[in-house]
């Protein structure tokens, strides 16, 4: 029971420090809002203040538990002191009686359950994963601290700081609970804005109808962030609104620091920064200007602390997207190619068609689904057609998201909007809305889920009571959820310190304090997978020798320079070499090397390895070149490029004389099959020791595990640790 | 110019190839499974079902003999009773037995050099005489494999 009070105090500290914060930042502005819509809004702006300061405490590495009490007591100590003075806050226009009932039950009841999902031990995908490792090494180095093999850590993380907030009490329940938070505030929102605009019943419904929307609700109860950003894009719609009701610029800024803060959230919600921006820009008549930069430096506050971390850290202000523009050693450009194509697919190769289809009824592909209430959709353009322009834009600012992401979570942010005005469309059958929201509601519940949602559609069960009261233990509900969760506590139990593991097979991140390297989360753990997959073939079946021959001549620099027409393929050279006479001219400390693009691995073709190269890692262009410079005019008569047979390129080989004049050395290369090479099983290992990786994680069922098993003394692996299927090898 | 690798990291081993005897438990048996068994991960015991059939790779033909340790189960025996199991290397019969209890049983017999194959894969069949038959779906279910494969005679 100790263990449930810790995540109730993490939780709702961070709440408290936010409710308290935003009623501060509303200050003055506490009589724009009415009675019951101030709580909400108070908790987003506030939520969006305290993960800006626990972004600069943890910049300070100030993230101790003594530092975020303070922090939090005074926070709501002040916000205590300030509201002894009564305000006159206008309550909002009641709901027609049916409404307040349908939305009361729907709310105590969906909050009921939401609440012992948020408590238990949190085992979602991607909570147990990422979001809770980046918060976990945050929380341990009581700070921001560079995490360059993990992409996801270069996201915007302003949900994420407010989880670190609650993590240091509670730990990962106390995160998901943050999160929960959001969830309630989400139909909050709906239900007053309908009763502020005229729209009660509409309200009333949208907010059941996000509420109860099954993606909804376990992603709410989750440690993701989804919930969160439709809370605050619709919040900033909301807002925004109001400004434009009543005219008072006092708004503006607050609607900035939603809007920063949609980006702080998650990247999609960059789109709302530009859309709001521009509102203000056309509402605000001969104010424009003022309001345009009361608006953006909230904004640019909330933005700003992720470019830059990014920008310091791993070279990319917008990683671990836009590499291209950014370049950098921490995220190939192949890569976010390659991902970018598979995100913006369905896993099964349907059409987008097909994929809408899937959220709304199956949620197999989509990895859950929205509910076929949202199959009315449709009906959201008759309300469009009152002229609620504002609306429009909002969804079509939140869309890219789900055009850029097929998973339905991308889809999230669109619901109030639609809820909404389908609300409005049919809000004069008051009676078949209210049959709607019943039925929405009631297909939504955990045990009707499975009776038309696809087995595999990530949903909510009903929840585990005992595991949230914890009278089930964490360790045995956790081992029962996340099938290598004991693995991943056994590394923690034997291994010493935090080590870099590179995982085949992947375990609960968030649960483990040792680093896991996933093979295509960075530029450097996708090397060390291509390392191990080199070591398994025999290097004369993988490459060739091509030998560039001249007359001798005597140059100072060499360039290998790409000339084949632009290609999505990639050029890779295993190792570069340079011969007179018959014998290769031995590599000399003072030699320099480069290469255009991706310089950072030029080493790699310099380093006689067969098991590492250097690489574009983007697709083929002319003009990409790579370069030895030996300092001084040496005599050479022939060049051998050991490299993959088949890439899409045509070099030449180009030399510098002593007088700095380029020539023309060779065209066309002999091609030569490599002599034999032995030990790159060994010669991989070795370069996961120089990269600091003494661990391999892996499951019995990769391909690789057997020959890593089998062959241990051939690679100087030891097995330290076989569990359930997975094994973990330490490289000697 | 940076550290330069042994150009001799030490010798490789021979390809990974199939074992000549599995069992059961192994964390790689699937790849020697071709049909009509059992696939769950690292169960001790497979069941076969109507045609079961495995590969094994050799490293010579002489002085083999099959071996096969299985179970007859007690629940399936109650209702089919004794029944024949016949054993078969690349097609050819190598020998058979008479299952009269429920329990575990191993069959051995040589087999001759001629049929064995090196280069390729060596496939074991097996035919049981009496399944039990699924009232549900009509699965057939034979006996339950613990290890399989060639030993030296």
């Amino acid at each position: 029971m100790i263990a449930v009070l810790h995540v109730l105090y993490g939780a709702g500290l961070t709440v408290g420090a936010s409710l308290a914060l935003g009623s501060l930042l509303l200050g003055r502005l506490r009589d724009e809002f009415r009675r019951i819509e101030w709580a909400a809004f108070a908790f987003l702006t506030g939520a969006a203040g305290l993960s800006f300061l626990t972004c600069l405490l943890g910049a300070l590495h100030w993230i101790r538990r003594g530092v975020l009490q303070a922090v939090a007591v005074g926070l709501i100590s002040a916000a205590v002191w300030r509201s002894r003075r009564r305000s006159q806050r206008e309550p909002l226009p009641p709901a027609p009686r049916l409404w307040q009932m349908l939305f009361w039950i729907v709310f105590a009841g969906y909050g009921f359950l939401y609440f012992f999902h948020a408590l238990a031990p949190e085992a979602s995908p991607d909570g147990s994963a990422y979001h809770l490792e980046i918060v976990g090494e945050y929380a341990r180095a009581h700070g921001l601290v560079p995490i360059p093999t993990n992409m996801y850590a270069s996201l915007s993380q302003g949900m994420e700081m407010l989880f670190l907030f609650a993590f240091v009490f509670g730990r990962h329940s106390a995160a998901a609970l943050v999160h929960f938070s959001f969830l309630l505030a989400l139909p909050w929102l709906l239900f007053c804005y309908g009763r502020r605009f005229g729209h009660p019943g509409a309200g009333a419904f949208a907010g059941i109808a996000v509420f109860a929307c099954p993606l909804a609700g376990i992603d709410g109860v989750s440690a993701y962030n989804d919930v969160a950003l439709t809370a605050t894009a619709f919040g900033l719609f909301y807002i925004l609104e109001i400004w434009r009701q009543s005219g008072n610029c006092r708004l503006i800024p607050l609607a900035g620091l939603l809007a920063g803060f949609c980006y702080a959230l998650k990247y999609t919600g960059a789109f709302m920064i530009p859309l709001a921006l521009g509102y203000v820009a056309w509402r605000a008549g001969s104010r424009r200007w003022r309001d345009m930069l009361a608006f953006s430096i909230p904004a640019a506050m909330l933005v700003a602390p992720w470019l830059v971390k990014n920008w310091l850290w791993v070279g990319n202000p917008l990683a671990p997207f836009f590499n291209a523009w950014f370049p950098n050693p921490f995220i190939h450009i192949s890569f976010e190619i390659s991902y970018r194509a598979s995100m913006a697919r369905m896993q099964d190769g349907s059409s987008r068609w097909a994929g809408l289809w899937d959220v709304l009824t199956s949620g197999r592909e989509s990895q859950g689904a929205i509910g076929p209430l949202f199959l009315l959709a449709p009906l959201a353009l008759l309300a469009v057609r009152r002229g609620e322009v504002l609306w429009l834009l909002s969804a079509a600012a939140l869309l890219p998201g789900y055009v850029s992401n097929f998973g339905g979570r991308f889809l999230l942010p669109l619901l109030p909007f639609v809820s909404l005005a389908i609300g409005i469309a049919l809000e004069r059958w008051s009676g078949i809305l209210a049959v709607l929201a019943a039925v929405h509601a009631t297909i939504s519940l955990p045990g009707m889920l499975p009776k038309y949602l696809h087995p595999y559609a990530w949903k909510l069960d009903w929840p585990p009571y005992a595991a949230a009261l914890r009278r089930i233990p964490e360790d045995v509900y956790l081992s029962q959820r996340l099938e290598t969760y004991p693995v991943a506590r056994r590394l923690d139990a034997e291994l010493p310190g935090t080590q870099m593991i590179y995982a085949i097979s992947n375990v609960p991140q968030a649960y483990t304090r040792h680093r896991i390297l996933v093979g295509y989360q960075s530029a450097f753990n996708e090397k060390l997978r291509e390392f191990l997959l080199a070591g398994i073939e025999p290097a004369q079946n993988a490459l060739r020798e091509y030998r560039y021959r001249f007359p001798a001549s005597e140059v100072r620099k060499l360039r290998l320079v790409q000339t084949a027409p632009r290609n999505p393929g990639e050029w890779s050279v295993t190792e570069l070499r340079v011969w007179r006479g018959g014998t290769e001219a031995p590599r000399q400390p003072a030699w320099r090397i480069n290469a255009r693009p991706n310089p950072w691995d030029v080493q790699l073709a310099f380093d006689n390895s067969y098991v590492t190269r250097w690489c574009t890692r983007e697709p083929v262009a002319p003009g990409m070149w790579l370069e030895l410079d030996m300092g001084r005019p040496e005599r050479v008569d022939m060049v051998t490029v050991e490299a993959a047979p088949g890439q899409p390129v045509s070099l030449r080989l180009d030399g510098q004389t002593a007088g700095g004049s380029w020539l023309t050395l060779a065209r066309q290369p002999e091609e030569a099959p490599l002599r034999p090479v032995t030990g790159r099983r060994r010669a991989a290992m070795h370069e996961f020791k120089v990269r600091g990786v003494n661990y391999i994680l892996v499951s019995d069922a990769e391909p690789l595990a057997e020959d890593l098993y089998r062959y241990a003394k051939y690679w100087g692996i030891r097995e330290v640790i076989e569990m359930g299927g997975m094994r973990l090898y330490h490289v000697e | 110019m940076p550290e330069q690798r042994p150009s001799d990291f030490g010798p490789d081993p021979p390809p990974l190839s199939f074992s000549e005897y599995i069992s059961m438990d192994s964390p790689w048996v699937e790849k020697h499974l071709v049909r009509d068994i059992e696939t769950t991960p690292r169960a001790p015991r497979r069941w076969t079902f109507a045609e079961p059939e495995m590969r094994f790779r050799l490293t010579n033909r002489e002085n083999k003999k099959l071996v096969v340790k299985f179970v007859v189960v007690s629940q399936t025996f109650s209702q089919t009773g004794p029944f024949r199991i016949e054993f078969l290397v690349n097609g050819q019969p190598v020998g058979s037995m008479r299952c009269q209890e429920a329990g575990e049983h191993v069959f051995e017999a040589p087999v001759p050099r001629e049929i064995l194959s090196v280069a390729e894969e060596t496939r074991v069949q097996i035919r049981v005489e009496k399944y039990w038959v699924s009232p549900l779906d009509g699965n057939r279910l034979g006996v339950q494999l613990m290890e399989a494969g060639f030993l030296k005679r």
